[in-house]
């Protein structure tokens, strides 16, 4: 049954080939040998620990698989081989914002490395790849408004407009739009952004009232009669943001580009603008809801725990009655050993870890260093480290009427590699596999 | 005996011990919630867990002896043999990982029709309500269709492992309902 614990044949060959290549044979973000674990979205192979990194950051960043452990779907397949370390470290560290911030790969910490435009845009293009699609700039900044709900807002709407409608510029419309999403950052920092539209706003709200925003003035909403946006306050006033949004094609751009833009064909402008002031609006919605009415619903939460709690409380006074009343009776049931049947699964379970690991015998002496490694590390973290010994321990005392069903493996002992037991248990678990999986 | 005698009280003072088995798809914060539960007031950052944690928690009188067993794909098949004398089952759900609710409810439904979980409580942690576009407790019920289920008691209860948020609400349930399971 050893097949149940390996990835078809064919995806291992193929895993095995282009982790040869690429630098594959490195963790991508920390330089460990053979690394065993791998990000298909990114398309880089990368070691036990840093996985453990990148499974924080969340799976709409970095999904993480295990080489050995987990089915690759076909496109993972094909995002693995047309990734791989080395030019995504070549991609980022060429990447307009990350040279314009004046980082490298190598001096970035590993949420820099993926959180950011940097990280979406080769997603984007790996994507492209495996599909088959041309790569389009424009393309991604909107798959990017669809498919991040959370975010509040974003440079991609901005980089849209400004993207679409570059055409009489005569600089790289690409840098313009990075240095623009430089300071927005990573999309998901709502900070961040809330941040650079007040500035915008800021900026904005210093403009003169009385001239043309063409002549340098200032940048009022459309729609009649609002008033204009006060610093500061982009929730509450989309119109700000579009403000913002106009002095940034003013500023960002160098001036007159964007200016020049606007007066030549206004309407066209206009559109573009009102189509992202539109997401905006619906974004700010969000925003509102997600500020305001979550954190309602997280104290309503709170007060049912408290009514829970109450509960609870007039439950231990009962139980502590009835625990004495019936203490004669428990005590009965103690004597006879009643207690054991908590555990037979120590022993059941061993002799098949046992054969887990033989036949990962081919990547052994790699797994090994890695759990000893998490050994080390859960070791560390049970500081007390107590416990896991009151466990394991607590399990293995008496028989059990489980276990006394399966005496052919509880002669096992735990953590010793028993040269017969596995072969023994074999024979049952085969079985067993046959007629569940 | 000094074991024993410490056990005669625990029998005696009403304090229960409760066999919990935590199983849930790869990163959905399994070992997270293990180690918050055991050092509350910790940060706690983890890596892949490649076999099982086993941890014993105190909490409201009920030491929970609480299993956490790796959960990738090719390890799932083991999660069985943790099954006997469970007492009952957190399940734990990546709520903003909307691509796999349905591999989550299967692998779920596996676990609680073995003959094995028939008496264990359901406890599902709503994980990772603090990223953005993550389903809610209510749409977690549904995707995992936990309202079809007869003869369970269950309960969703949301959680950001992370910060601890909602985990000991969840081990509340699980103190509360224990008593109502019959003792074997």
């Amino acid at each position: 049954m050893s097949r149940m614990w390996e990835v078809d044949p064919e995806t291992r060959t193929k895993l095995l080939q282009i982790s040869k290549t690429n630098g594959n044979d490195r963790c991508c973000d920390c330089g460990a040998p053979s690394p065993q674990w791998a990000s298909p979205k990114f398309g880089t192979f990368i070691c036990l620990n840093c996985a453990g990194t990148h499974r924080g950051l969340g799976v709409h960043i970095s999904f993480v698989r295990s080489i050995t452990m987990d089915a690759f779907k076909h496109a993972e397949i094909q995002r693995m081989e047309q990734g791989g370390n080395e030019p995504w470290k070549a991609f980022y560290d060429a990447h307009p914002v990350t040279t314009s911030e004046g980082r490298t790969f190598e001096d970035s910490t590993i949420k820099e490395r993926y959180e950011g435009d940097a990280g979406e845009e080769w997603k984007e293009r790996l994507s492209c790849k495996v599909e088959g699609r041309e790569y389009v700039l424009g393309q991604e900044k909107k798959n990017n408004v669809s498919s991040r709900s959370s975010t509040p807002m974003s440079g991609s709407g901005a980089g849209a407009g400004v993207g679409a409608g570059s055409g009489p510029r005569t600089g790289s419309p690409a840098t313009s739009i990075r240095s623009d999403s430089i300071r927005s950052g990573a999309n998901s920092k709502k900070e961040q952004n809330e941040a650079y539209f007040a500035k915008l706003g800021n900026d904005n709200a210093t403009r003169s009232d009385a001239l043309p925003p063409s002549q340098g003035g200032k940048f009022t909403g459309f729609g009649g009669g609002m008033p204009p946006p006060s610093a500061g306050d982009r929730r509450s006033s989309p119109f700000g943001g579009f403000g913002g949004w106009g002095a940034f094609g003013g500023g960002g751009g160098g001036g007159a580009p964007g200016l020049d833009e606007f007066q030549k064909d206004p309407m066209a402008s206009l559109s573009k603008g009102f189509g992202w002031f539109a997401s905006t609006v619906g974004k700010g919605a969000k925003t509102v809801n997600d500020s305001y009415l979550q954190p309602t619903a997280k104290q309503l939460a709170e007060s049912d725990f408290a009514a829970q709690a109450r509960v609870q409380a007039t439950n231990w006074g009962q139980n502590f009655q009835s625990g004495a009343r019936n203490a004669a009776d428990q005590f009965n049931r103690f004597v006879e050993g009643d207690d054991g049947g908590h555990g037979s699964s120590r022993s059941r379970v061993e002799p098949e870890r046992r054969d887990f690991w033989d036949d990962f015998s081919s990547i052994g002496a790699q797994q090994q260093q890695q759990q000893q490694q998490q050994q080390e590390m859960s070791g560390h973290q049970r500081s007390g480290s107590r416990s896991g010994v009151i466990g394991t321990a607590a399990m293995r005392k008496g028989p059990t009427p489980a276990a006394s069903s399966l005496s052919n493996e509880t002669t096992a002992p735990s953590g010793v590699e028993g040269a017969d037991a596995p072969t023994k248990s074999k024979t049952k678990e085969k079985d067993d596999w046959d007629d569940n999986w | 005996m000094g074991g024993q005698v410490s056990k005669m009280m625990g029998k005696i003072f009403g304090t229960k011990e409760m066999r919990i088995l935590m199983l849930g798809l790869d990163a959905a914060g399994k070992t997270t919630i293990l180690y918050k539960l055991k050092l509350s007031n910790q940060d706690v950052t983890t890596i892949p867990t490649v076999g099982f944690n086993v941890e014993s928690v105190t909490y409201k009188n009920v030491k929970f002896n609480v299993w956490d067993v790796g959960g990738q794909d090719k390890i799932r098949p083991l999660w069985r043999h943790y099954y006997s004398g469970t007492q009952g089952l957190i399940f734990v759900v990546d709520s903003s990982d909307t691509a796999r609710m349905e591999e989550a409810r299967s692998e779920l439904h596996k676990i609680i029709n073995d003959r094995e979980m028939k008496d264990a409580l359901l406890l599902v942690f709503a994980n990772k309500q603090d990223i953005g576009g993550h389903l809610s407790p209510e749409e977690v019920t549904q995707q995992l269709q936990l309202t079809k289920l007869k003869d369970k008691l269950w309960y969703v209860a949301p959680s950001v492992a992370t910060d601890g948020t909602g985990i000991f609400e969840g081990l509340a349930w699980l103190s509360n309902n224990v008593k109502t399971q019959p003792q074997k």
